[in-house]
Formats: structure tokens, sequence, C-alpha cells
């Protein structure tokens, strides 16, 4: 072209780094624990069904307050429940834990609870030392 | 165990004398099964003290609970978490992928309650818009819901049904 000396070069770069993927507000963490023990009592399209939901609540600018997903409260983490539907006579209960920091939630572990009523000392204890875990081994710097 | 052994501590603790031995001592005279035990004791004592303080407290913690629980399932799962805290179990997370298609049998399900909903929606005479807000879901939920395009939780059902006036097991088949 003419104008070939008149062109200044264009730098083009891309930012290399992580974040949620295009409409999501938080990434979304899975610890192996909870991946085995989900597994151990769901079906593939049970599990899937459970983290769909995940994916709802990492849709949410707070995921602890969605319209569509039961969320408490525990200690300083979370809890999805659900039941019946595609979860059968299951009666499920996934804990997560989240960094504000750098917006990640990670699952921590899933059970199969036999009543409706509260979450057993030992899983709530269990939970609390995952989370310790995970925070200081991913996100000890934020 | 003679306290005034030559090679041995006698030591005096709130009143109480305690000998300090070497491990050697300690163990002489005992059966091979007491020593054994004896040794896993100490083994399982030292792992504890190794422990952080905080993780030492969530064992303690689940020991108390593990001794009153008459639970047989109960003492069982709070022996695995004693477990999981004792070995500290190494904590390995993976970032989840964004969405994926339904599978085939949640498609069946989600298209068959979908159906339902609409059906019953337009019943009442509602639009999607009126049932979101009876409902107090967003409307774009109550469409992908339609759509077949997403598993719905108890928790939506029972809105949708409430909005609706009938039963949630009215939306929720039983799979097969």
């Amino acid at each position: 072209m003419a104008d070939e000396h008149l062109r200044k070069p264009v730098k083009v770069g891309v930012r290399v780094g992580g974040g949620p993927p295009p409409g999501y507000q938080w990434d979304l963490d899975l610890l192996d624990q909870s991946h085995s023990e989900a597994m151990s009592f769901l079906d593939e399209d049970q599990y899937d069904h459970i983290a769909r939901q995940y994916r709802e609540l990492a849709m949410e600018v707070e995921p602890t307050i969605c319209t569509t997903v039961d969320v408490r409260p525990i200690e300083d983490f979370y809890e999805l429940r659900d039941k019946g539907g595609i979860l059968k006579k299951l009666n499920v209960r996934s804990f997560f834990c989240m960094c504000r920091a750098c917006r990640t939630m990670a699952a921590l572990g899933t059970i199969n609870k036999k009543n409706d009523g509260k979450t057993p000392d030992h899983v709530r204890i269990l939970m609390r030392f995952r989370k310790r875990k995970y925070m200081e081994l991913y996100h000890s710097e934020c | 165990m003679n306290a005034n052994r030559k090679g041995s501590n006698v030591i005096n603790k709130g009143g109480i004398k305690m000998v300090a031995m070497e491990p050697s001592e300690a163990l002489a005279g005992l059966s091979e099964e007491t020593q054994l035990i004896v040794v896993a004791l100490t083994i399982m004592r030292n792992r504890i003290e190794a422990l952080a303080p905080a993780d030492r407290d969530d064992l303690f913690e689940l020991i108390v609970v593990w001794g009153k629980t008459e639970d047989a399932e109960e003492q069982k799962n709070t022996h695995r978490a004693m477990i999981e805290i004792l070995s500290q179990a190494k904590v390995s997370a993976k970032k989840q992928p964004g969405p994926s298609h339904l599978r085939e049998r949640s498609k069946g399900w989600a298209t068959h309650v979908g159906n339902k909903i609409r059906a019953l929606r337009e019943l009442a005479g509602l639009t999607q818009v009126e049932l979101s807000t009876l409902a107090g879901l967003p409307q774009s939920h109550i469409s992908r819901l339609e759509n077949a395009e997403h598993t719905a939780t108890h928790i939506t059902l029972a809105k949708i049904a409430k909005a609706l006036n009938v039963e949630v097991r009215d939306l929720d088949p039983v799979l097969d």
C-alpha cells in the first residue's frame, strides 16, 4: 500500500488470567472430596442437576441470595438444599464457601440427608475443616 | 516399674509423681500386644500434637460428637471425618466448566415439567411475566423451565405450584 510507511505498528495483546466465564459473576471450584461424595449416591443426571444449581448461584451478584435455589448459611459457609424431582427420594445438602476477594465459590462436600432436620454436627465440623484447608491452599493471598 | 531405678527421673507435677523413662524402659515388662498399643497411642498422640490448633480443636469437637451419638451410621461418619482431619487429607480443587446441554433423561424430565408449567399457566390465563411476579421468580427462569433448558429445584417448583394454586406433584412426575 502507498501509505505503508505512514502506518504505525498496532500492539495487540490478550491479558491471560482468571475470572468467571461470560454470563457468570463468580468462578466455581469443586473439591475432589465433594465430587467423590456426590458421585457415591447421585447418578449422572442428578449430579448434573446439582452442578446446574451451582451455576445458577454463580450467575448471581450475591450467590447466597437466589430465588431459584435454596441456600442457607452455616457458620461462615453455606448449604445448598434440594430434594425430590430429578433427585427422587434423595435429600441433598451440598456445602460451599466463597472467596469474595477473587469472586470464587467452592463446593466443599455433599451429603444425602435422611431427614429435613439440621445439618449433622460431624458434617458441619468437617466442612469447616475443608474450607480452612481450601482457603489456606488457594486463597491465602486474597 | 521402679521409680528409683538408675537413669530414671521422678517428676512431681501437681502432687502427682511421674517417672520419665526412655521408651525402651517404658515398654519393658509389657506384653507384645500391649507394647503395640502403647506404640500406636504414642504415634497418635504425636500426630495430634503436630496438628494446627484449629485442626486439633475440630478433631476434639468430633470426638465429643462421636461420644454423644448413639446412631451407628452417625458414629461411622463421624469416625471418617476424624480420620480425614487426623490424616490431614490433601485438598484439591478443580475449576468447573460452563453449562452443558441437558442429558437425555434430564431432558425428558425437564420437558415434562416445562410442558406442565406452560399448560397450567395458560389454563390460569397468565403470561410468563405474571406468573413470575406471583411466584417471585425471574421471568427468564420461567421461560427456561418451560423450554426444558434447565432442571428445576424443589423450592422453584413449590413457588410455581403455589402461584398456580396446584400441588407440586402436579408439576413433578416420578421418574422411572
